[in-house]
């Protein structure tokens, strides 16, 4: 055996070079029934790992199915949302009555039974799915751009406009999201759609605005943000190209866990009645309606609720997965 | 420490004095000023100004404030434009009644949330970890009000057990009808706070039990319940107490709503009634009070944190 | 005697993304008194092996050896309650991340003294409400426990140990930290003394005063340590023998001496090339290229192969399995080196 092995580097006759011993080493590991979990994309990772989670799978169905029913409304409701029968009809009985004006008795079906005004309970939980929807749909876009433009300003400027637009956050942080909205409702003075969504998409500015000023903050001092400042690139872009899309995985882990906190909202507000115009098929009113009733017919609140509590279930199970999915952390991202 | 402590009061109250201040411009600056809107379209214009005298606001705009602040710190919260009652005489009604069902809420929120954290924690992957996750879930997507209707068809309705309307003072009917009366509501505000509160001690712990100073602890020798009793739990609590302070907001709204439920005459009543009848003094005091409510928790917090954190408690004064 | 004497350990962690075997069976032992060197590139499993030796790998872990004996008893056959026993009393461990490694809601003082009382017939309870009220109210200062605290923070060179003892952690600079972790790992004496990378978070000077602490103080208690670092230069200073780990294998072990004059592994060469030592100025350091891989089912055989410059195609296929490559037991994993008693050791 030879002693020059000390000095590292020299190549034996058969050693092979660098190149070589890479492609070999690939060979081997293509070989390998272990698949390299390095060069899959990170899309791919997060997307196996969202079909590999049940809990994400339910959500997405749930809230598939719910987008669906509130989309397909007047399709899946049985009758119209204003059309009235006998009134607390019990679940799975029958109204009857000439309800389509030729002059013959029909016998109408109530799966769910009828409310205290004699309206379908089904049809209008159908119908009161898409307020629901649209209230949470807008008032979290509403908050998300609101916030967001705040956040960012905020923490990229940071100085005595950070200071302004924080002490902002900090005073709103004292209002609990449904008196903040209650006390708005009072201000804008009417009930109706667009007062509540904008009662709570203000609501929830705040958790959009102190999500983006964090990320902002972590990711500005980054290289390439510092790079792309050197070369002159405008603030604004800077902002919209290079913070906002490193931030884009706690936003959208904080927009599909504020959906369901909407959906509850908008449900508290009408509940107190101080949400939509009264006549409006919502769920909250059905539960204001079914506690009134409650001794004469359970099913007006417990349905209503019920739905509730399947949809906000639903977006919950999925944001989490997705939280768990973009590796993002419970504290980040904030639940009222 | 005091500092530190100073400074969360000062910090307060600036923001009590911010709500306080928007909360009296906000007045002001609803669209077509809050006398027409009260009295409606058909009001003479003397009616208005006759109100507007009435509530002082034909003066000077900062005579009207520096008064509202002086009424402030007197607590004298003006009356009420319907009843004519003094605000402050049915805050004292309503404020009990409130507080009592938050109280129960915390209470059995803290009592549900903490064993259940620690266990899910401690047997995390395991069959409990996945019964009290669920439950969390649940518990989480159930709004207060569904909860109560639900106690109360339940209780009430169906077994006849409790009570499902009104509200029974502690001083006039003793103890054991109050808390007949509170039970469910408290109940019903405290699941959703339980739920909330379950889930972040189930992470900080998770998380504490991960850190390097849990393996040195075991690496020492220390058995696995002083573990987690002395070394992890303290440092889990660190933000628990974060959570279930700012989540008082969300037994105080459950609140709002579950009086409803329960007919109980409490500030959410008392808020409702006066944003339908345009009864701006009273709304303005109800939001004023939930909104010093809420700095007060939150000073709260700061403070227990300098009794669970050494770096806080000793840190810091220098800098 | 031989003070621990590991054959052919295993450790695995199952993982979504597969097993990871951090250490693959590995063989080490240490005599008494003795202090031996573990180095390697950072990820090769020299922790896991560390922690493995007190069953201290968390969940997914599984350790499994052919023979882990610690003063000839079995320690893979111990119950937790036994090995709690062992744990900080015969066997303590010093952790590389001061920073984190100490409790930040107790006192530095009670950290010791906590230790001493676990593990020392002193007369102090140490039953959960007794130690939690020594949490919440804090530990009595005329306890013997709380005497052996002073005198080990004093051991370490912390000055005004009195006071000292009363501080928490993050009132302590680094250096000071990782000295009271030192004192809470000496603080019963213990037979072995593991040190994992325990000045590698430090500066440059309070790493050279630390090491020679532990030097003086090693004198004194007379333990066994087992040194973990991925530093050669502090290896040269301190062990008796050196092993040198790659991607969850030993590939050579060696006296001190020999392994520093003579190394043969193509990786422990590479190591060597690539650490500042006392003779070669900074340039002609040569750092390795590549990075070690992770150890989820190497397929190759020699696992350093990919980055070795004397690689053949053989080497991807042959197990290397150890030979005798210089003086008393230097061995050396590599196909490369012939046998100087022309025997290869089998492993199975
Ligand atoms: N708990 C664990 N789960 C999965 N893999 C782990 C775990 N702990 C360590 N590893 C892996 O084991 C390998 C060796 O790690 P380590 O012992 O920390 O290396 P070293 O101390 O030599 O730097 C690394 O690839 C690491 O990713
Ligand atoms: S066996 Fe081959 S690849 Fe491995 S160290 Fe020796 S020469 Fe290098
Ligand atoms: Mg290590």
């Amino acid at each position: 055996m030879s002693n020059d092995h000390t000095t590292s580097g020299r190549s034996d006759s058969d050693a092979l070079d660098p190149d070589e011993r890479e492609r070999i080493a690939r060979r081997y590991r293509d070989e390998s029934p272990v698949e390299s979990t390095e060069n899959r994309g990170v899309y791919r990772r997060i997307r196996d790992q969202i079909l590999s989670d049940k809990k994400a799978i339910f959500g997405a169905t749930m809230v598939l199915l719910f987008v669906f029913t509130a989309m397909f409304a007047p399709m899946i409701a049985p009758y119209e949302q204003d059309e009235t029968f006998g009134i607390n009809q019990e679940p799975n009985s029958y109204s009857e009555g000439d309800y389509t004006g030729n002059g013959e008795i029909d016998r109408v079906w109530h799966v769910l039974g009828t409310d205290s005004f004699g309206h379908d309970l089904f049809t209008r939980i159908v119908f009161g799915a898409r307020i629901s929807l649209l209230v949470a749909l807008t008032t979290v876009a509403f908050a998300f751009t609101v916030g967001t433009a705040i956040g960012l300003i905020a923490g990229y400027y940071g100085g005595l406009i950070d200071e302004l637009l924080m002490r902002y956050v900090d005073f709103q942080w004292a209002f609990p999201s449904i008196i903040l909205a209650a006390g708005l409702i009072a201000f804008l003075g009417g009930l109706g759609v667009t007062n509540v969504v904008i009662a709570i998409g203000v609501a929830f500015i705040d958790d959009f605005a102190r999500l983006v000023r964090g990320e902002v903050l972590s990711i500005r001092e980054e290289e390439y943000v510092l790079a792309a400042r050197a070369i002159g690139t405008s603030d604004r872009r800077i902002m919209t190209k290079e913070i906002l899309p490193n931030a884009v995985a706690p936003i959208i882990v904080q927009m599909t866990l504020m959906i369901p906190l909407a959906i509850i909202a908008e449900a508290a507000l009408s509940f107190l009645g101080l949400g939509v115009k009264p006549t409006t098929p919502t769920w909250g009113l059905l539960l204001a309606e079914g506690r009134q009733y409650i001794n004469q017919a359970w099913w007006i609140s417990v349905f209503p609720g019920l739905a509730i509590m399947v949809v906000v279930l639903a977006f919950n199970m999925f944001g989490d997965s997705l939280r768990d999915a973009f590796d993002v952390k419970q504290s980040e991202v904030s639940e009222k | 420490m005091k500092k530190y402590i100073a400074k969360r009061v000062l910090n307060a109250l600036f923001v009590v004095w911010l709500v306080a201040t928007v909360v009296f411009f906000g007045l002001r600056a609803i669209p077509g000023g809050p006398v027409r809107t009260m009295l409606g379209a058909e009001a003479t214009e003397e009616a208005v100004n006759r109100m507007r005298a009435e509530l002082g606001l034909d003066q000077p705009l900062y005579v009207q404030y520096v008064e509202w602040m002086i009424d402030l710190v007197t607590f004298d919260l003006g009356q009420s434009l319907t009843s004519g009652e003094q605000i402050s005489v049915m805050m004292a009604s309503a404020v009990p009644r409130t507080l009592s069902i938050a109280l129960i809420g915390v209470v059995v929120g803290l009592g549900i949330a903490l064993p259940t954290g620690i266990i899910s924690a401690t047997r995390k992957g395991q069959r409990s970890d996945y019964v009290a996750t669920v439950a969390a879930f649940l518990g989480l997507s159930m709004p207060a009000f569904f909860i109560g209707i639900l106690l109360a068809l339940v209780f009430g309705v169906w077994w006849g057990v409790l009570p499902i309307v009104g509200y029974a003072p502690l001083q006039e009917d003793g103890i054991v009808e109050w808390f007949r009366r509170i039970l469910l509501p408290g109940i019903s505000v405290g699941v959703p706070y339980a739920a909330v509160v379950m889930r972040m001690t189930r992470s900080s712990l998770l998380e504490v039990l991960d850190a390097e100073y849990m393996r040195t602890a075991k690496a020492k020798g220390v058995g696995r319940t002083t573990r987690l009793y002395k070394h992890a739990m303290q440092n889990a609590l660190i933000p628990v107490v974060t959570v279930a302070g700012i989540q008082i907001a969300l037994v105080l709204v459950g609140s709002v709503t579950v009086e409803l439920v329960f007919g109980i005459q409490g500030i959410g009543r008392l808020l409702v009634d006066a944003i339908l009848d345009r009864n701006y003094p009273v709304t303005q005091a109800v939001i004023l009070l939930v909104a010093s409510i809420m700095v007060f928790m939150n000073l709260s917090v700061d403070i227990i944190y300098t009794f669970l954190d050494p770096r806080i408690r000793y840190g810091d004064e220098a800098s | 005697m031989t003070m621990l004497q590991i054959e052919n350990l295993r450790t695995e962690f199952e993982t979504p993304r597969g097993t990871v075997t951090a250490v693959n069976g590995v063989d080490l032992h240490i005599d008494n008194g003795e202090i031996v060197g573990l180095v390697g590139e950072s990820g090769s499993g020299k922790s896991v092996l560390a922690q493995s030796v007190m069953r201290l790998v968390e969940d997914p872990g599984e350790i499994t050896a052919d023979e882990l004996l610690f003063k000839g008893e079995p320690l893979l056959e111990k119950s937790e309650a036994e090995m709690t026993t062992i744990r900080g009393n015969e066997i303590s461990m010093v952790f590389q991340d001061p920073m984190n490694s100490l409790n930040p809601t107790i006192t530095v003082g009670e950290q010791i003294a906590e230790t001493v009382r676990l593990h020392q017939d002193i007369g102090e309870s140490i039953s959960l409400p007794a130690e939690m009220k020594r949490k919440i109210i804090g530990a009595s200062k005329a306890s013997e426990s709380w005497r052996r605290a002073i005198e080990m923070l004093e051991s370490v060179q912390i000055p005004h140990p009195e006071s000292r003892a009363t501080d928490y952690p993050h009132e302590f600079s680094g250096g000071m930290r990782q000295r009271a972790m030192i004192a809470i790992a000496l603080s019963c004496e213990p037979d072995l003394l593991i040190a994992d990378e325990p000045t590698t978070a430090l500066d440059v000077t309070i790493q050279a005063q630390i090491l020679e602490e532990l030097h003086s103080i090693l004198e004194v208690f007379d333990t066994s340590i087992l040194l973990i670092t991925h530093d050669l230069a502090v290896v040269a200073e301190t062990c008796d023998r050196v092993n040198v780990m790659y991607a969850g294998e030993m590939v050579e072990r060696a006296t001190t001496r020999e392994l520093f004059s003579n190394p043969q592994h193509p990786y422990t060469q590479a190591l060597l090339a690539s650490t500042p030592q006392v003779e070669t100025a900074v340039e002609e350091l040569e750092p390795i290229p590549g990075t070690v891989p992770e150890p989820i089912d190497i397929p190759y055989a020699c696992h350093f192969a990919p980055r070795c410059p004397e690689a053949k195609e053989e080497c991807f296929e042959v197990d290397p399995a150890f030979r005798r490559v210089g003086s008393e037991d230097h061995e050396a994993a590599c196909i490369r080196r012939e046998p100087v008693d022309g025997e290869v050791i089998e492993n199975e």
